[in-house]
């Protein structure tokens, strides 16, 4: 059998060294004293390495998982390709000496120094078995395949097998030296099992290989060489069971056919060096071995012998009753499948870890050899085997379909694998808890990033917590049932006022936290009987509700849940997932519910929240970041791809926060890993965002995708707005300076690439303002057809404006019953304006005396508050909060003394808002105030006969589509303001009118005052108006809140507070009337 | 960041010395080997081995630096000037050979300035002579600043006491340089403090800016 | 110049803390700076990085180029190339000392660092000294004084000038001519 062989590579540093294949045999792996794992693509290219110790005594790999022995006393398992921790299988009391699978790669046996064999579970690492009884250090440790059994060599001397399920010995041999140590021993004794059929043992013992019979335990024959003269190390089957391969001490190679006994090949190390570790390809085509001196070499070739081999080899394979079958292929092929169901049936086993692509692409076994897997093991598995080994032959008949992806596990939004001993529990915008697990300690740091919201804490996790979330009042921490201990739920309510920090609940028996979150005031927590429940902050048991599938993930924002779950099952690794996004405010309301969450193709989700403004936000593991875009009918929009960003492939960001204003998405960049090490400590980075629209490389694409981009982050606006928050109302219009200014933008590039029509298109999103703008600009480039649509659609603009007015004043009569109507003339009719004047004039009068007594003052507006209450009732929520608050009662929220910066902004912003009065007109449209107009008067009257009160309402159609149109509050306060300006005026002037000419009527004195003051300038009115408004609002203050803050008050001081202002004045005087 | 009082004067090396500094004035005093090359009637005081009023022509005396290049001039050989040994060709040898075995304290303090004044005498050597100066000066640079600048925090006498008094200056500043920097490293620095016209123009203050 | 001042200069170089409070942005004479939000990093100027350290407001995250393996390698290239190579800040030297005395915690393997630094440090004077005598002996006319950092050029300043100037004076000495005016009165 002549074979290739190939030239040695350096590998590792002198010393002891194995070598095995991957699954696919794509990758040969290599360990060995330098402590470091190489993964070989070939021999020709650098290998990558992983660094797993100090040194590296043994491996083994199967189904992505590389054991490890190592250095410091421990088995540890990494993911293989990727080389990720993935944490300790077991310990021993000094250095395993060879570490194991079985064939279906579900244990792992590992012996040790201290005379220990363990067998342990892969999939839970508590589940051990020991088998005690040898003397010495064990050299090698080998699994029957059908799981039996279990052969072990020791420095001892001797060779046992083991019944692993009794933890017997059922024969033990004296075949070897006895010496005191590895180090010592003249023969590694690596023992070899037959793969499949399990008949034979194979055991090296000085230059020869005992062949011992499963079963009767005879030695039924002896594999030798006669030019072998040294011991062997490590003997290794083919994986078809009929090949033995053996390495010896001298450097000799040998494969012996085992029925015919007679040595087929023979190679020598090419320097003589002493071989310790060997390995047959899955192929069978391939031998890599290496040796003391830390080289690898290759022998390749060895299925193509000049015989009829392989046809030969497959004939056995099936003739030889159903034995001469390898079973990694199986297991391999099944995995997936295998994973899936084990995931399905105990949820609490690893982290999920995405189907690797390697997993997938070895997915041509199947269901059914699945069921053949779990029903009968050892039976006919074969064809598993051909799948990877001889795919010439044809398959069994099976189901060829999409497979079921295994539905990821529950994980807390921010936090790195619970398998880690060194973790990250929590980061997020408040601040980071860390989770160590390790000797000597089991502990968690609780560290706030604003460390004037709480000192950090160090707190011993003698519960075992494993999930936990900080949110600026406590830290909600919960742990997983064991045995005796129900699973917990704990809470660290350090911003209590009172002495009493910590509360602690145990959830009911059966029933296992899986995800948590806080918010304002209440926390969270979903099960594994899917239910969730509620708490308060302070431990109060609130609602519960069962969920419609397993909880993903859950997040929590001010008074928002959003809750991700299992819908249904996926397939071909997709996952399929729901969402929920709950109002828990005083009237709790479901505003997404159900509906599916995108995500990636064969992606799963890795961060699910909140942007710092309120906008729900995730992340999918392809690094996709999607956003709620609430003005469009709550459709997630992807504002980010993080891999954009990244070098390398395998680098990654781990989000910890996104911000809507400024824009930034906040994340950790990971080289290489997907999760950050807690040490050194990783700094955040700030990612922009981007919207993936189509050729942004131009500059129209660019613009456009300026545009969208924020108008997306500034839906969150109308989002607080509409949920009675303060809004931050330079910010907004900024923003709609900015979206306008980038329409003006792209229609200014639309008419230079003459293209009109799109310009018209874009006029429509442009508020008035803009497109009178808009008009000037067409013309003066001469486009006098362009002008001209302009121009009509800017008039369509103007009378959607006032329809809508209209509309509100509908309402509003509605509301206000007898009194509108008469309000409705007054818009319409000059004369009566006058009148209305005046009446407003003495209105205001009243309410200001009343101010002045406070008592009754307070009364009056109690009783208006709660007439309007009963209506508000009817209509929309948020504005019954409003009111409730601005009736000065203290509220939930504005107790906190702790809250975010937004937060804080948002219970201010509650008290002002009512303040403000926008609530008294409200009931009916409660959502917005007023949006400064940016008065452009004269053009717009001149360019388009305007009338002034038209122009405040532009601002918002293109930003707000969503929002109940804004404009009614505006209109209203236009309106009143040149009256209310008038009657100020009026006031100081009546005197010097009625001094000049005594003998006027009323009615005359009035309207030789309007000659007088339309005489002046328009600043002097405005300013006579302006001053006036912020006085009274003082003195309404007084009685309607003593809780004053100078933020509430520079957030009045402007020209729509004034004007809002003055209409509450006028409401609260109007509304006993009616 | 002198803090002294006044400013030092330096010594002035060749043509301009320095009225004020006193290694100037010391290197004045230095005497120079002369002999009249004509009679200096009643100045007998002057030259105290002899009684006569008067000196001769011809007479070998000592006189400092100052007198005998005041009284030198070339036209009227009134007297002439012989170098110094130092100055001469056997110790220029010496010199040319290895500057740095010479002790050039003994050899006179003001070996550069003395040799630099001697050019002022039309001496027929005197290329030579500054010639000599100059790699003397070089060949002694690397030692004065090896060990100028490595020894911190130690008796540096033994170091300077072969040195000549140009060379000392520069030992100085070297050890300036360097226990800047060891002071500065060792976090003994002085604090700085503001310059008073900056405090008195008086910038913004936080008092001012906070309402 | 002394070191301090020297130091001063350079504690208007940038570095990247990460604030642990809130603030908005501040409005200075040398620029803004901020806004300041806990957990994310943002550049501020040494004096003001260290001053927040000391009131335990921030943690300062060392400039890239202070670490080991970076460093090291510097080294290596120093000690191996001829001329000066470039340093990885006009200030390492004062950045080293400031940032490891006063937020060693923040850095790892702040003594390694230190070591290695001064290793550069020794390295560079050392052929700093080696050209300036070479500069000396050649009795050259100009010098090239790239990637030379202040601090360096600082320690040896006094000295070289003062003896560039005794060179001066003994070299004019060389030309008959220029010895005009050269009988002063005592």
């Amino acid at each position: 059998m002549p074979c290739e062989r190939k030239t040695m590579r350096y590998g590792h540093s002198e010393g002891h060294t194995e070598v095995c294949f991957d699954d696919t045999g794509k990758f040969i792996v290599t360990c060995g004293n330098d402590g470091d794992v190489r993964i070989w693509e070939n021999l020709d290219d650098d290998p990558k390495f992983i660094t797993v110790g100090e040194k590296a005594y043994s491996l083994a790999l199967k189904n992505g998982k590389l054991v490890t022995a190592s250095s410091n006393n421990t088995v540890q398992i990494h993911t293989f390709p990727d080389g990720d921790p993935d944490g300790i299988l077991t310990r021993f009391t000094t250095n395993a000496t060879h570490v194991t699978f079985n064939s279906s790669g579900s244990r792992v046996a590992a012996g040790s120094s201290d005379f220990m064999v363990k067998v342990v579970e892969m999939s839970d690492s508590s589940q051990q078995k020991t088998l005690r009884g040898h003397e010495a250090p064990v050299l090698s440790v080998t699994f029957d395949p059908k799981d039996e059994f279990l052969a072990s060599s020791s420095c001892d001397g001797s060779v046992v097998v083991w019944n692993i399920e009794d933890q017997t010995q059922v024969i033990s041999w004296p075949l070897l030296q006895k010496t005191n140590d590895v180090s010592n021993a003249s023969s590694l004794c690596r023992l070899a099992w037959q793969p499949g059929a399990a008949k034979l043992l194979a055991v090296p013992v000085e230059s020869k290989v005992h062949l011992y019979e499963r079963g009767s335990w005879d030695h039924v024959s002896t594999l030798s060489d006669d030019l072998l003269t040294q011991p062997l190390n490590v003997v290794v089957w083919s994986p078809c069971g009929r090949f033995l391969a053996a390495g010896s001490v001298g450097g000799f190679l040998n494969v012996w056919d085992v029925n015919s006994k007679l040595c087929i090949e023979r190679q020598k190390h090419e320097k003589g060096f002493t071989v310790c570790g060997l390995a047959w390809s899955p192929s069978g085509s391939q031998i890599a071995y290496t040796d003391t001196e830390g080289c690898l070499g290759m022998l390749d070739g060895l299925g193509t012998p000049p015989t009829d081999k392989p046809a030969k080899d497959y004939d056995a394979l099936f003739d030889d009753d159903d034995d001469g079958v390898m079973d990694e292929g199986l297991s391999d092929g099944a995995s997936p499948v295998k994973k899936a169901v084990a995931a399905d049936d105990e949820e609490d086993d690893d982290f999920l870890m995405p189907l690797t692509p390697f997993a997938r692409h070895a997915d041509t076994g199947s269901l059914k050899l699945g069921q053949d897997k779990f029903g009968d093991d050892d039976d006919d598995a074969g064809s598993a085997v051909l799948a990877a080994a001889a795919p010439l032959l044809p398959p069994r008949p099976v189901y060829e379909g999409p497979l079921p992806s295994a539905p990821q596990k529950a994980f807390q939004p921010g936090s790195t694998p619970a398998h880690l001993t060194h973790r990250f529990m929590m980061w997020n915008s408040v601040g980071i808890v860390r989770g160590y697990n390790d000797e000597q300690d089991n502990a968690i740091d609780v560290e706030f990033h604003d460390s004037a919201v709480h000192h950090a804490m160090h707190l011993t996790n003698s519960l075992g917590h494993a999930l936990a979330d900080l949110s600026q009042e406590a830290v909600l921490l919960a742990c997983p049932s064991t045995d005796e201990l129900a699973s917990k739920l704990q809470c660290l309510h350090f911003s209590s006022w009172d002495t009493n920090k910590e509360w602690m609940v145990d959830l009911p028996q059966g029933e296992d936290a899986r995800a948590l979150c806080l918010g304002q005031g209440w926390a969270a927590v979903a099960t594994s009987s899917l239910m969730l429940r509620l708490f308060s902050v302070g431990g109060v048991q609130r609602e519960m509700f069962s969920l419609p599938g397993p909880v993903v993930c859950m997040a929590g924002h001010g008074e928002q849940l959003l809750i991700a779950y299992h819908r249904a099952t996926g397939f071909d690794g997709e996952q399929v997932l729901g969402v929920q996004l709950l109002q828990l405010s005083r009237r709790k309301r479901q505003i997404i519910s159900g509906e599916p969450l995108p995500l990636s193709r064969r992606s799963h989700l890795s961060w699910l929240g909140f942007t710092a403004e309120g906008t729900p936000c995730y992340v999918d593991s392809d690094g996709v970041v999607r956003m709620l875009n609430r003005s469009l009918g709550n459709t997630w929009t992807p504002v980010c791809n993080t891999r954009d960003t990244c070098k390398s492939k395998s680098d990654h960001y781990w989000v910890v926060g996104v911000h809507e204003n400024p824009q930034q998405l906040r994340c950790i960049p990971c080289k290489g890993s997907r999760y950050p090490p807690t040490l050194p400590r990783p700094a955040v980075a700030i990612l922009p965002f981007k919207l993936p629209l189509c050729q942004t490389s131009t500059e129209k694409g660019q613009m456009e995708e300026q545009f969208w981009r924020s108008v997306l982050f500034h839906n969150h606006h109308s989002f607080l707005s509409s949920s009675g928050y303060e809004v931050d109302e330079e910010a907004r219009s900024q923003s709609q300076k900015e979206q306008q200014e980038l329409l003006m933008k792209m229609f200014a590039l639309s008419c230079k690439l003459e293209r009109e029509f799109r310009c018209v298109e874009l006029a429509e999103l442009m508020t008035h303002n803009v497109v009178t703008l808009a008009i000037r600009y067409a013309s003066r480039s001469r486009r006098l057809a362009l002008a001209q649509r302009l121009s009509e659609l800017a008039l369509e603009k103007a009378s959607q404006i006032q329809e809508e007015e209209e509309e509100e004043e509908e309402e509003e009569k509605r509301q206000t019953a007898g009194y509108s109507g008469h309000r409705q003339q007054e818009e319409e009719e000059g004369e009566e304006r006058e009148e209305e004047e005046l009446r407003e004039e003495e209105e205001q009068q009243e309410t200001e005396e009343a101010a002045e007594t406070k008592p009754g003052q307070f009364h009056f507006v109690h009783s208006s508050e709660s007439e309007r209450s009963t209506e508000a009732a009817e209509s929309s929520l948020s504005v019954f909060d409003v009111q409730v608050l601005g009736s000065g009662k203290p509220s939930a929220s504005s107790g906190q003394p702790r809250v975010t910066n937004i937060l804080d902004s948002m219970t201010a912003g509650r008290k002002s808002a009512a303040l403000g009065g926008s609530a008294g007109k409200s009931s009916k449209n409660p959502v917005l105030k007023p949006l400064a107009p940016r008065p452009k008067t004269k053009t717009q009257s001149t360019l388009l006969q305007l009338t002034g009160s038209n122009k405040t309402k532009k601002s918002q159609e293109s930003a707000e589509p969503q929002v109940p149109p804004p404009a009614p509050p505006a209109e209203n306060t236009e309106n009143q303001r040149p009256k209310t300006g008038f009657q100020l005026w009026l006031e100081e002037n009546r005197k010097s009118i009625t001094a000049e000419q005594p003998d006027l009527e009323e009615m005359d004195v009035i309207k030789e005052a309007m000659g007088r003051f339309r005489a002046l300038s328009a600043e002097e009115r405005n300013e006579k108006a302006s001053d006036e408004c912020v006085e009274k609002r003082f003195k309404r203050r007084d009685y309607s809140s003593w809780r004053f803050s100078g933020e509430e008050f520079k957030g009045q001081i402007s020209f729509r507070g004034r004007s809002a202002q003055l209409k509450t004045i006028h409401f609260n005087k109007l509304n006993p009337n009616s | 960041m002198d803090s002294q009082s006044y400013f030092p004067v330096p010594p002035g090396v060749g043509m301009e010395e320095n009225f004020f500094s006193l290694d100037d004035i010391l290197l004045s005093q230095e005497r120079l080997p002369t002999r009249t090359e004509c009679a200096f009637p009643r100045l007998g005081f002057l030259e105290k081995s002899a009684d006569s009023q008067d000196i001769p022509e011809g007479t070998k005396m000592e006189l400092p630096l100052w007198l005998s290049k005041g009284l030198y001039e070339k036209k009227r050989r009134v007297l002439s000037v012989e170098l110094p040994k130092v100055y001469r060709e056997g110790w220029r040898t010496v010199f040319n050979a290895d500057p740095t075995v010479v002790d050039l304290h003994k050899m006179g303090p003001y070996y550069y300035g003395l040799g630099s004044q001697m050019l002022h005498f039309d001496n027929p050597e005197n290329p030579e002579i500054a010639q000599t100066l100059l790699q003397t000066f070089i060949g002694r640079f690397r030692r004065t600043m090896d060990s100028s600048q490595n020894a911190y925090n130690e008796d540096t006498s033994a170091l300077v006491e072969r040195l000549d008094c140009l060379e000392k200056e520069l030992f100085k500043s070297g050890q300036s340089g360097l226990n800047g920097f060891q002071s500065w490293e060792k976090g003994r620095t002085s604090q700085l403090t503001a310059s008073t016209l900056v405090l008195n123009y008086r910038k913004r203050k936080i008092a001012d800016v906070q309402p | 110049m002394d070191p301090s001042e020297v130091e001063f200069l350079a504690e208007k170089e940038m570095v990247k803390i990460i604030p642990n409070f809130s603030l908005d942005k501040i409005y200075l004479i040398g620029g803004d700076l901020g806004p300041f939000n806990p957990g994310l990093p943002v550049d501020v100027p040494v004096w003001l990085a260290l001053n927040l350290k000391q009131r335990q407001k921030c943690r300062v995250i060392p400039p890239e180029w202070m670490d080991v393996e970076k460093l090291e390698e510097m080294r290596e290239l120093e000690r191996k190339e001829e001329a000066f190579t470039p340093v990885p800040s006009p200030y390492y030297m004062e950045l080293t000392k400031l940032l490891l005395n006063h937020a060693s915690d923040n850095i790892p393997k702040a003594d390694e660092i230190r070591t290695l630094v001064k290793d550069i440090w020794d390295t560079r004077i050392a052929k700093l000294r080696l050209s300036a005598d070479s500069f000396i002996s050649q009795q050259e006319a100009h010098a090239k004084l790239d990637n030379l950092t202040l601090m360096e050029i600082n320690t040896i300043r006094a000295f070289f000038l003062d003896s560039l100037n005794c060179m001066y004076k003994l070299r004019s000495n060389l030309q008959p001519g220029s010895a005009t005016g050269q009988f002063t009165d005592f």
